[in-house]
């Protein structure tokens, strides 16, 4: 249980888009979620934050790392279950299309300032995208660098 | 040291002799060493020239002379030596030593430098001929391979008439004016001084008229000569200087053939001569010496009634001071006289015409003055010549036409004709050569066996084992009998005592007599393995003396065939192919006599030259070089010192057939490139991209190996081009790594005519003015992502592979590098490629490649992609193995955004149909009521992050585990092998994919949704609520709803549609929304159905329609069909459409395409051309077969067609023709089935299994039958796409062009390099064709 968060729900509206559904109110966009849900610029709720901030942007698309490990671990097993000498064939999607991501520079979400920084995993690659969000802004998604 | 006796000259003589046979055979190293009496000469097929010359100096040799390599042509021994320090009287004193042997021989030495040392003496004066009593020449008055000595004036010759004198001094006061104009780059001045110099060479033959008419205008010419400022060409003025000798060629041989020995002597040796100067670099030498064959053959071809006098004797003072004058003008890039002359007159140019034939000059004269009263006099006496030839009447004919039209070409005909002699070419006498080659390829192949087998016995016997059966072995056997009866004597002997005396004296003496046995036995066996030995070793040597001799007689078989089937070749060209009268494209007449001059050297080469310069756009690159690649087969590719490349002549004519194609493509500067390169030697040296690396059986790995290649060579490349940072193509490194691509053995062989386009192309944007800027700036601004950024590690894995390097290791300079090669790899679709996201990139590549580069750039630069809606992706860095990593990257990095783009297409359907809004108790809503509101929400946890209930669960389940992928090419069944991997990815769709595997049944979705319910609720099936959960996705209101969202036409997630989606593609690379749009409907019923030609002509149509000006080279059609889903891109611009364009296109297609393809197919093929092709069939089929396939194809040469047919006719023949061989194909591969597969098959079961392989066979040659018609007739065509296909060797085109054997318009598939064609099918042309946009 969150005291001090109004119940919160996440879903898509009638036309698939992504909303959030704060007590009885549907919001659309970060700044409606901030404005339903205030306390959700607390330090303390920065893991929620971050999972509606990423639901807002991507839906589905997208899933909030939280735990880096298990994420690093779930990866390489996947990358590491995949034939390396396949031809893949373009538009098939494998990680050893893209690499082995730099899992050091990864974290939970956390706030750098004003500045919210989390990182989520695209599901139809299977990487993980950084999201950086200004305040007042929306999450911007850019690749993990790969090491190897 | 005593002087040699005459028998013992004699029996060295007869040495010699048969090492000057040996060496008339093929090239022998030798050593030639100075002696005290004489010289001393060996020369070995195998030893090295250095074991010769210790043998030469062990035989008395002293320690001057040379060693190198040693060839006999003819009465002219050539010795090319290794190094240029000759002692200046040795070719004299091996020509004196041979002659004291009784040998008379030309000597000539060959130097490293190019020069040569001749014995100093006229070739054949020392020939013994009692025929000839006339003498010759002394030695001083030759020519020399320095050029010309200074003419003496010979005491017989009669004092200069007064004509003479008054012509000398006109061209005397002449020769400074000219000189001056010429000096002065004055306009015309070259043809005055070329007038200048014809009237002197006819004042050196007494034509005292001819002399005065040209001097005259030579005069009036001086008075109106204007100044000009052309640079000398030394290069075109060498070719000029070879070209006007090739006029002169067949005087020269004619002389050979008719004239005295003395003539004919000199004939060759000013040939010789003139080789030998104008390859080097004083071209002066060569147009003096040219001078001097042109007079020469003038005078000698007048004169060929007498028997006295040379040239020589015929020149006066003034002729000899003109010819030093004619050296300072021809210097200065004199042509030849002749043009000259034939602007004077038009007799003049009848005469030389006729002098070109062979006329003398007394008919020459009077032949033109025939005309006066007999205007056919000309072709008259000319169609006598091609009377004389004894040619068949059809060949006959079209000679006389050739006559007619192209009077060079009929001149290089009749002399090459005349050149490839008396040799039968009818198809019993090629039939019955091919049989004789036939038999000499057995007999070499059993004389091979035999020494095989001899040197297997012989090491047998080394051994110490005895050949079962020979004697050897019956004196073991003996001895060992012998031996065991001693020891068995021996054994069984009672004791001393317990015999008597005279027991004892009877065992002694038996004792005796079996070791006596023993040990004859035993010598018996030491003298049988020695005649064993010796035996074998007899055997060894006959064995080895029989491939010798059997080689011998395949390689004249070979030599005989190989003339004759140049000189059918050459008949067969001049009648009905492409010399003959209504050709197309109609070479010209220059062009004409330079293929039929090459039918003389390479038969081969000659007739595929032609087929490539017929696709060319200049012929004539082709046919004016192609006399120079000839004898680069014939000489190995050498270097300017003589050695060669040790390839065998297959692969060497090969590498001499892509530089055509390369020539064909880039023009006379690439022949040009292509000698100095050989010249240098640089073509001995390895290759270092691997491309004499031995190709592979195994298709895939082939294409691998190729794409490595190509890969190395663009690296290579690439890495020379870039200095300092920046593009320089004009490096020393980058222009030999050039020169590499286009002319090194290794890139004529592992040939990728392809890539090497796309690097001239690429070079060629940093030299455009249009491009330069921009594309310099594009190469500037590449560099590697900064250390610690985020695409650093993707851009240096990239670039490393592209380059050939570790990721660690690549630098600013290889990432710029990479770029350049990925712009000269050619992007068609790979091997696993598919075309719907190849098409959109290659279209960009080909029609905006400063487009290109700036991708690849970018991608380099950042190690991301970022589409076009802005979404980044990092840089794809998993291209198939061997391809190009870079611009792979590309492509792939887009084809990832587009699949991402239509999984959220299909990812919609899904959901509206497991998910529909608004709600429905029987989707995946309705498990809300089995598992409970509280399961079904998510919760809340301390720090206010949510925890997925089952609806969250299921639903990020499905996404994660039901994926949409595109499959280039799903296996349909057994019988139908997948086209994915063969790079064409004809059958491709999406699919939808659970647990790895594809789902392609209704059953198998349904399961997957079981699995994934069950498990994101935690029930089970078996119980209570995991039951019910099963019941509702197996309900039929829950397939409905499936179905209903997925358009209710069928289409569900399990039969997701064909094809795959270029639009998205299309979308992520140029942002909009463009849309696949149906322009041409499938032809199919309930629609009316289309014939192929209408079909054909309605896709055509609507290509053309696509020419807005305004608008794209390469527009994206997609085609849906049975085996035929396919993106790639329409030219609706190709220059081919121009003929059939608007206004009337509908009526250009008829009478550009339809009714020709009509005609052909209607009219009779001629009997000569139907018996051409068919045998060319067969002998194509025999090349590489099995020796008793082979025997039945050219068995089959005797039902060559006897009559005209048309081409459908001409099939059936083709058909009857192979009957045999089909028959005794699938007697064959039933007989393997039956033994590995059903040993135990009946009577019935075996007929079965005949009539199986009977029909496959006869299929298969219908199918080769039908390949060699539609690529033997011509018939027009219009390009209608490109495919994609292709790679570095090579690229497909879609082509509309009828059929010639049903006359029906069709699509092609033709490769533009080959220009081979081969049906697209029909299920193309009645596929839909849509639009992306």
């Amino acid at each position: 249980m969150a005291d001090g968060l109004p119940p919160m729900e996440m879903d898509f509206g009638a036309n698939g888009a992504p909303i959030v559904i704060v007590e009885q109110a549907e919001v659309g966009d970060v700044a409606g979620l901030l404005t339903a849900a205030p306390a959700l610029m607390e330090p303390k709720w920065v893991f929620a934050l971050a999972q509606m901030s990423n639901h807002l942007a991507q839906g589905e698309s997208y899933e909030l790392i939280v735990d880096v490990a298990a994420f690093k671990a779930d990866y390489m097993a996947a990358y590491e279950a995949e034939d390396p000498d396949e031809d893949v064939a373009p538009g098939a999607i494998r990680l050893h299309n893209f690499g082995i991501p730099d899992f050091d520079a990864m974290q939970p979400p956390r706030m750098e300032g004003n500045t919210l920084v989390f990182f989520a995993e695209n599901i139809f690659m299977g990487i993980p995208y950084r999201a950086v969000m200004q305040p007042g802004g929306q999450p911007v998604y850019e690749p993990v660098a790969m090491v190897q | 040291m005593a002087r040699k006796s005459t028998a013992e000259l004699k029996a060295e003589g007869a040495d010699l002799g048969i090492l000057i046979a040996n060496a008339r055979k093929r090239p022998l190293n030798f050593a030639l060493l100075i002696a005290k009496e004489g010289v001393v000469l060996e020369a070995h097929l195998t030893k090295g020239a250095d074991v010769m010359r210790r043998q030469a100096k062990a035989n008395g040799g002293g320690p001057r002379g040379i060693q190198g390599l040693m060839n006999v042509v003819g009465k002219r021994i050539e010795f090319t030596s290794e190094d240029d320090d000759v002692p200046s009287t040795l070719a004299k004193a091996t020509k004196r030593h041979l002659k004291d042997c009784g040998l008379f021989y030309q000597v000539v030495i060959l130097l490293p430098s190019g020069e040569q040392m001749t014995d100093g003496e006229s070739d054949d004066d020392d020939l013994p001929a009692a025929d000839d009593p006339a003498p010759e020449p002394q030695a001083e008055d030759q020519p020399t391979a320095e050029g010309t000595k200074p003419v003496e004036l010979p005491e017989s010759i009669p004092e200069t008439p007064d004509p003479k004198a008054e012509l000398t001094a006109r061209i005397k006061k002449l020769i400074p004016e000219v000189k001056a104009l010429v000096a002065q780059k004055a306009e015309g001045a070259d043809q005055l001084a070329r007038g200048l110099q014809a009237a002197g060479a006819e004042l050196a033959k007494a034509g005292y008229d001819r002399a005065s008419q040209l001097l005259t205008a030579v005069e009036k010419g001086v008075g109106i000569a204007k100044p000009a400022s052309p640079a000398v060409d030394t290069d075109a003025l060498r070719l000029q200087l070879k070209a006007e000798f090739s006029e002169l060629t067949a005087g020269l041989e004619d002389l050979k053939s008719r004239a005295g020995k003395g003539v004919a002597g000199k004939a060759a040796q000013l040939g010789v001569m003139f080789d030998a100067v104008v390859a080097g670099d004083d071209l002066k030498k060569a147009a003096a010496v040219l001078s001097l064959i042109r007079s020469f053959v003038a005078t000698e071809l007048g004169k060929l009634a007498e028997t006295t006098g040379g040239i020589l004797d015929r020149l006066g003072d003034a002729a000899s001071e003109l010819a030093q004058e004619a050296k300072d003008m021809l210097d200065k890039g004199l042509e030849a006289a002749d043009d000259l002359v034939d602007s004077l007159t038009e007799d003049g140019r009848k005469k030389l015409d006729l002098q070109a034939l062979g006329f003398s000059e007394t008919d020459q004269d009077r032949l033109v003055a025939e005309l006066a009263t007999n205007p056919n006099a000309i072709k008259a006496a000319k169609d006598k010549l091609v009377e004389g030839a004894g040619l068949p009447p059809t060949e006959s004919r079209a000679l006389k036409k050739l006559a007619e039209t192209d009077p060079k070409a009929f001149a290089a005909a009749l002399e090459t004709l005349r050149a490839m002699g008396a040799v039968e070419v009818s198809a019993e006498a090629l039939q019955t050569a091919i049989l004789a080659q036939e038999a000499a390829r057995k007999a070499q192949a059993a004389a091979v066996l035999a020494l095989a087998k001899a040197n297997s016995e012989l090491a047998t016997i080394k051994g110490g084992t005895p050949l079962p059966g020979s004697d050897w072995a019956a004196a073991v056997a003996a001895a060992d009998a012998a031996q065991k009866a001693f020891l068995d004597f021996g054994k069984n002997l009672p004791e001393p005592a317990q015999m008597n005396e005279t027991e004892r004296k009877e065992a002694m003496l038996k004792g005796m007599q079996l070791d006596g046995r023993r040990k004859a036995a035993a010598a018996a066996v030491i003298e049988a393995k020695a005649a064993a030995e010796a035996a074998a070793e007899t055997a060894l040597t006959t064995a080895s003396s029989g491939v010798t001799r059997a080689e011998s007689l395949a390689m004249a078989g070979q030599k005989d065939l190989a003339a004759r089937e140049a000189k059918r070749g050459l008949l067969d060209a001049i009648a009905f192919g492409r010399l003959s009268p209504g050709a197309t494209p109609a070479f010209k007449d220059a062009d004409k006599a330079s293929f039929i001059a090459g039918f003389a050297k390479d038969g081969a080469l000659a007739a595929s030259a032609m087929e490539l310069a017929a696709r060319s756009d200049d012929p004539s690159a082709i046919a004016q070089n192609l006399g120079m690649i000839a004898d680069k087969v014939k000489d190995g590719f050498a270097a300017a010192d003589g050695r060669r490349l040790d390839m065998p002549e297959g692969d060497l004519r090969k590498m001499a057939q892509n530089a055509l194609r390369l020539g064909a493509l880039q023009g006379d500067a690439y022949f040009k490139g292509f000698e100095a390169y050989l010249k240098s030697g640089k073509q001995l040296a390895p290759d270092p991209y691997g491309g004499l690396s031995a190709p592979l059986a195994e298709p895939s790995a082939e294409t691998q190996r190729l794409n490595k290649i190509a890969l190395s060579r663009t690296a290579g490349l690439a890495a020379a081009a870039i200095k300092d940072g920046k593009p320089e193509f004009d490096t020393p490194e980058a222009k030999a790594a050039m020169e590499h691509m286009m002319f090194h053995p290794g890139s004529l062989t592992a040939f990728t005519p392809q890539m090497t386009a796309k690097m001239a192309e690429t070079k060629a944007l940093f030299s455009d003015p249009a491009t330069a800027a921009a594309a310099s700036k594009v190469i500037a601004d590449t560099r590697l992502p900064a250390l610690g950024s985020t695409g650093r590690q993707t851009s240096a894995k990239i670039i490393g592979g592209t380059m050939g390097k570790t990721a660690d290791a690549v630098t600013d300079d290889d990432a710029k590098a990479a770029v350049l090669s990925a712009m000269m790899t050619p992007l068609s679709q790979g091997p696993v490629g598919s075309c719907f996201s190849t098409a959109p990139v290659r279209a960009i590549r080909e029609t905006e490649p400063l487009r290109a580069m700036a991708a690849f750039s970018t991608i380099a630069s950042t190690g991301k992609f970022t589409s076009a809606q802005g979404k980044e992706y990092p840089a794809n860095v998993n291209p198939p193995k061997g391809e190009n990593p870079l611009m792979r990257s590309w492509e792939y990095s887009a084809a990832t955004a587009a699949a991402e783009l239509q999984d959220s297409v299909f990812r919609g359907m899904l959901n509206a149909a497991l998910w529909p809004s608004p709600p429905s108790g029987t989707s995946l809503r309705g498990l809300k009521d089995i598992v409970g509101d509280g399961a079904w929400g998510s919760t809340t946890a301390d720090n206010g992050l949510k925890i997925d209930g089952v609806r969250r669960k299921l639903s990020k389940a499905i996404r994660r585990q039901l994926r949409f992928e595109y499959n280039a090419g799903p296996k349909l069944d057994e019988a139908t092998p997948s086209s994915g991997g063969d790079g064409k990815s004809t059958d491709g769709g999406y699919q939808i994919i659970f647990g790895g595997k594809a789902i392609t049944e209704e059953a198998g979705f349904i399961a997957a949704l079981e699995k994934i319910a069950l498990a994101a609720t935690g029930e089970k099936k078996g119980e209570t609520k995991g039951d019910e959960i099963v019941a509702l996705v197996r309900s039929t209101a829950f397939r409905d709803a499936i179905l209903a969202a997925f358009g209710g036409n069928g289409t569900a997630p399990w039969n997701l549609p064909d094809g795959g989606v270029a639009h998205e593609t299309a979308r992520v690379l140029n942002g909009g929304t463009p849309r696949t749009l149906r322009v041409v409907q499938g032809n199919k019923p309930p629609a009316v159905v289309k014939s192929r030609a209408d079909r054909t002509a309605e896709v055509l149509g609507y290509i053309m329609g696509k020419a807005d000006p305004g608008g794209s080279k390469m527009e994206i059609i997609s085609t849906f069909g049975e085996n035929c889903n396919h993106s790639f891109s329409a030219l609706p611009k190709h220059p081919s459409q121009d003929k059939i364009r608007d206004p009337d296109s509908a009526a250009k297609i008829r009478a550009e395409l339809i009714e020709p393809g009509a005609k052909v197919a209607r009219e009779e093929i001629s009997v000569e051309e139907a018996a051409s092709i068919y045998h060319a069939h067969m002998m194509g089929l025999a090349e590489g077969a099995a020796q008793d396939e082979r025997d039945l194809l050219i068995a089959a040469l005797k039902k060559a067609p006897k009559i005209p047919l048309t081409p459908a006719e001409l099939k059936a023949a083709m058909a009857e023709g192979m009957k045999d061989f089909n028959a005794a194909l699938a007697q064959k591969r039933a007989d393997t089935w039956v033994a590995e597969k059903e040993p135990d098959a009946n009577g019935p079961r075996k007929a079965h299994i005949l009539g199986f392989f009977a029909d496959r066979a006869k299929a298969a040659a219908d199918a080769r039958i039908t390949d060699t018609l539609v690529n033997a007739i011509e018939v027009p065509e219009v390009v209608l796409a490109d495919s994609n296909w292709g790679g570095p060797a090579g690229q497909t085109y879609f082509v509309a062009r009828p059929d010639p054997i049903s006359g029906e318009l069709m699509m092609w598939e033709k490769d533009v390099f080959t220009g081979r064609l081969k049906p697209l099918g029909k299920n193309w042309e009645d596929a839909s064709w849509n639009t992306v946009e």
